[in-house]
């Protein structure tokens, strides 16, 4: 029987505390060192719902979207007008691309940004996975204001992220791909870090072409759940990862049922464990239903 | 009426005043309450008419909080967990179906008793769609997206049987105008079917009404602007100027906000009956009070494309309640002034 790992990625829901605070400073009643002291708290908080029990990424309290702050901290872009983001009823600042990205603030350590809580990047401690937007989703989902050429803006974005987690020496890294990658965005994905260190979130039907010139094994790559995608992401990374808990709808799934369904399209292939994941951040659920889904998911390998 | 030209109307909701704002939540559903909405509703509809409105909608919307929220405390099996992020740090409630939809309660009755007992003015209901209710829900319950957004068009349909009960005991032979608010319309462009079965649905059965459909903040209109040989509604208000620049200046090269309207034009000339277009001409998110000449250079763009002024009523792109209540008057005003000029002209 397969071994189950449950791992939690993305921004989380907010408590009804923080949301609050977050409002006051927004109104300029609450320091931002006052809002970086209780983000810290309240990820302790969130931490706390794992017990030790499966891997997770930071919560990212401040992050206002899942761009953002990376856009703040790097010089080559910068924010442009409220946009829908994809068919959700939520709304991100699409970042603006002018030149190749470059890391303008160092991401530890506090620091007060424009428009959005202030740094660090991170609250969790470094044995977490630290959270990045995919070079690809990031490019994609920007305004290419400056007419960027692709792969060289994805190459410069792959050197930003390896200065940030050379900095910050991670127990692993998360990278989200929301949109389909092909060989020149794996390639530049590789080059961030150690591949056995990376856990790559990937979004729509795998092909073997995009793993042709593929060296090294990922620490996981995360697959929408069919037979085929889990077949690549077993043969190219050590932990193969499945996305099977619903990070849109408030129903609850049950262990036994993500059981059956991670056994149902395992069958056949040779995987002692995989990652079951959410297959989008929580923050698009109530933080109630959240917590529920965090119990579920850090329950699976007891 | 005056002029069935350039018919002047509102969209929804404005700003309530503050001694209705404060204490909402506390007081709804008491007598205190319709009291405190009856008062904010009459104060509402004189500033309305002192703007030079001519269709005063429901007088802002003063017995409802907001557009969600009005439909979903009424309805059965539909359970909050809590807020849901929207952006930054704006959130708002979003309900789980977690059972069949079920109409517990009326919506608007108490508001439509209330402006019919109290006004002889043109009136226009807003009502929350069901694909946008069906968008806005969790779905914890329904085989698909389909089945619940007709299920949220069943309750729907019941609601409007019953306020045109209401409406025919105040102005039987009136055509009762209702507008269904559907914002998430075009979110999901390969669900387009589902917009139109739903809104169907839930004008079925019910005549003497004029349906109307309010979209705002779309991705593309070409998605709706497809659908009308099959969305039996007779007219569509819609937000333009938010996507227009505050530059005067007429024709499409310098209001580039209202190019789409070709498409529009386009698709209606294929109807054997057209469907009207509510313009929005007055942005709703912005404090910047648009000037009378910007105004006209909207609505002269637009009749450019459009031809019949027959066919065009003129309103704020979506509901005022972001504003305060003297912008809000100040850009009503505005837009009758243009209005009454773009008459002149015609």
């Amino acid at each position: 029987m397969v071994r189950l790992e449950g791992f939690v990625h993305g921004i989380y829901p907010k408590s009804e505390k923080l949301r609050v605070r977050i409002g006051r400073w927004e109104r300029g009643s609450l320091s931002s060192g006052d809002l970086n002291d209780l983000m810290a708290e309240e990820t302790a908080i969130y931490e706390g719902l794992f017990e030790g029990r499966a891997l997770h990424t930071d919560p990212l309290f401040n992050w206002y979207d899942i761009f953002r702050p990376i856009v703040l901290i790097s010089d080559g872009m910068d924010l442009g007008p409220l946009t829908r983001f994809e068919e959700t009823n939520t709304f991100y600042r699409i970042p603006q691309l002018h030149g190749l990205p470059v890391l303008r603030i160092p991401p530890d350590g506090f620091h007060d940004l424009p428009e959005n809580p202030p740094l660090p990047l991170y609250h969790s401690g470094k044995d977490q996975a630290l959270f990045l937007p995919g070079p690809e989703t990031l490019f994609r989902f920007s305004r290419n204001v400056g007419k960027v050429e692709r792969q060289s803006f994805l190459e410069a974005t792959c050197r930003l992220y390896s200065g940030i987690v050379s900095k910050l020496k991670p127990a692993r890294t998360f990278l989200m791909e929301r949109v389909k990658i092909d060989k020149i965005a794996l390639e530049a994905i590789s080059s961030i870090t150690d591949p056995a260190k990376v856990v790559l979130f990937t979004s729509g039907n795998l092909e073997t072409s995009l793993f042709a010139n593929q060296q090294k094994k990922f620490y996981s790559i995360i697959v929408d759940p069919a037979g085929p995608n889990l077949k690549l992401a077993m043969n190219h990374s050590l932990v193969p990862g499945i996305k099977l808990v619903d990070g849109h709808n408030t129903r609850m799934e049950s262990a036994g049922e993500i059981m059956t369904k991670a056994e149902e399209i395992s069958k056949g292939m040779d995987i002692d464990k995989m990652l079951i994941t959410n297959s989008d951040y929580l923050d698009f659920l109530p933080r109630k239903i959240a917590d529920q889904k965090v119990n579920l998911l850090a329950g699976l390998g007891e | 009426m005056a002029d069935r030209n350039l018919i002047l109307q509102e969209i929804g909701s404005f700003r309530k005043p503050e001694y209705l704002s404060k204490n909402f939540h506390q007081l709804e559903g008491t007598a205190e309450f319709n009291k405190l909405a009856g008062k904010a509703t009459l104060e509402t509809l004189d500033l309305f008419k002192k703007s030079g409105l001519e269709n005063l909608g429901v007088g802002g919307e003063m017995f409802r909080w907001e557009m969600y929220e009005a439909l979903a405390n009424n309805i059965g099996n539909l359970e909050f967990y809590g807020m849901v992020r929207s952006f930054d740090n704006r959130y708002y409630r979003k309900g789980s179906v977690t059972g069949p939809v079920v109409r517990k309660h009326p919506f608007h009755r108490d508001e439509l008793e209330f402006l019919l007992a109290n006004t002889r003015d043109t009136l226009k209901l807003p009502i929350t769609g069901p694909y946008t209710m069906m968008d806005w829900s969790f779905n914890e319950y329904y085989r698909d997206r389909r089945e619940l957004a007709n299920a949220y068009a069943d309750a729907i349909n019941a609601e409007l049987r019953e306020l045109k009960g209401i409406w025919d005991r105040y102005r039987k032979g009136e055509i009762f105008e209702v507008q269904i608010d559907e914002p998430a319309a075009t979110t999901h462009p390969s669900e387009m079917d589902i917009v139109v079965e739903s809104v169907n649905r839930s004008f079925e059965g019910i005549s003497g009404i004029e349906p109307s459909i309010h979209v705002c903040y779309s991705i593309d209109y070409a998605y709706l602007y497809n659908t009308m040989a099959d969305l039996k509604v007779h007219g569509l208000n819609l937000e333009f100027a938010n996507r227009d620049p505050l530059t005067v200046g007429r024709g499409t090269d310098n209001r580039p906000g209202y190019a789409d309207l070709k498409e529009y034009a386009a698709m209606n000339d294929t109807l054997s009956k057209k469907k009207f277009m509510g313009l929005g001409v007055t942005d709703v998110h912005i404090d910047d009070i648009e000037s009378v000449e910007l105004i006209q250079d909207r609505i002269e763009t637009a009749l450019k494309i459009i031809g019949d002024p027959a066919l065009v009523r003129i309103n704020p792109d979506c509901g005022l309640r972001t504003r305060s209540r003297e912008t809000g008057f100040e850009k009503l005003r505005n837009m009758a002034l243009a209005t009454a000029a773009v008459r002149k002209e015609l």
